[in-house]
């Protein structure tokens, strides 16, 4: 239940940095916009003038709490300019930072895939290629990772889905050494699992 | 042979002096460059004061750069402006502002060239780079160096002063 929670928090993370900024940043959302503040920088700047928007070459996305590195960032706003109808960013994309979950647990996260995209008309965030997902808890220690082919995320239902193609999706949760009564077993509890979607 | 007399000289000086520059006294020096640019009024370009105005034929957009010194290359442009203010409004797009140190409009191949501290701008955000390449025309950015863009935040809520909305072209 406890690995459960986790997972669920992770793809929370995963999700909120696809779409370029994070849920992180609820505390002080832009008036009107899906997302809270962010800013990206990055060597190189094209497209419309109004959008959509094409950054390249060492593109850092920043929100309070969570950084995004990638290759390319392409980002189409809404027609007012203020908000997002989709993002893409594709090319080593990185993900670190500090993920504050619903019931306030704290999680140091970092992830890894090939391609990220937000798209508000289908209200999701998809992760693909080589999904690659850490995150410790801040206060116990415990580590969650999964490894996966795709990852998607429906904003409004708060559901994900993990995908592997055959293969089964790989996630291995670890509870740290706990002070243990005397004479009792003490150690590391580990668990792993090879699910499918 | 008689000599002629120097107050004879002198008067034919001045007398000289009165035709070449008329009655009129002391000619004014040429205006200031920035304040007499070219008043040609070339195809869809105007210019007046310290203003270009630049806008599509077809209504698809519209250009306006305002700057305390401009300089003209030519009769035509290109056009140096520094400092520079300006916006762009493509149809039913909310106006975009701009400002740098620099830049330069060549209204011929409707394009302009900002350089030195650019800034970009508009209602949710607001963006910074050391240059932008624009094409006026397709509306779209051919060039930039290194950019941040700020969203959300209160900076991107920051705006150039808006006497650059005042007049229509």
């Amino acid at each position: 239940m406890r690995q459960k929670a986790a997972l669920c928090a992770l793809a929370v993370v995963v999700c909120s940095v696809t779409a370029g900024s994070a849920r992180a940043a609820q505390a002080t959302p832009a008036r009107g916009s899906t997302f809270g503040r962010f800013t990206v920088e990055a060597k190189s700047w094209g497209g419309d003038i109004q959008g959509p928007w094409e950054f390249s070459k060492d593109v850092k996305v920043t929100s309070s709490d969570l950084t995004m590195t990638c290759d390319r960032l392409k980002a189409w706003p809404t027609k007012d300019g203020r908000d997002w109808e989709r993002v893409e960013a594709t090319g080593n994309i990185a993900i670190s930072g500090r993920y504050v979950a619903a019931d306030k647990t704290g999680w140091q996260v970092t992830g890894k895939a090939d391609s990220a995209s937000y798209d508000a008309k289908a209200g999701q965030g998809v992760l693909k290629g080589s999904v690659q997902f850490k995150a410790v808890n801040s206060v116990t220690g415990a580590t969650i990772s999964a490894v996966a082919d795709k990852l998607t995320y429906d904003v409004k239902t708060r559901q994900f889905q993990f995908e592997r193609g055959e293969r089964p999706v790989r996630v291995e949760w670890e509870q740290p050494e706990q002070a243990q009564p005397e004479g009792a077993a003490g150690g590391q509890q580990t668990g792993k699992s090879d699910t499918g979607k | 042979m008689k000599r002629f007399p120097t107050a004879n000289w002198l008067a034919l000086l001045a007398l000289a002096l009165v035709v070449a520059y008329g009655c009129g006294g002391r000619p004014k020096p040429p205006p200031a460059e920035e304040e007499t640019p070219p008043s040609s009024a070339v195809g869809e370009m105007q210019m007046g004061g310290s203003v270009i105005r630049v806008a599509d034929p077809e209504g698809k957009w519209r250009f306006e750069a305002r700057s305390e010194h401009i300089e003209a290359e030519g009769m035509d442009g290109p056009y140096r402006l520094q400092p520079a203010k300006c916006w762009y409004q493509a149809e039913d797009r909310p106006r975009v502002f701009m400002q740098a140190d620099s830049a330069r409009l060549d209204k011929a191949a409707k394009r302009v060239l900002l350089t030195g501290n650019v800034r970009v701008s508009h209602a949710a955000w607001s963006l910074v780079t050391e240059r932008l390449d624009y094409d006026l025309a397709q509306g779209k950015v051919l060039g930039s160096g290194r950019t941040k863009l700020s969203y959300g935040g209160q900076e991107a809520e920051r705006l150039p002063p808006s006497d650059s909305e005042v007049e229509e072209p």
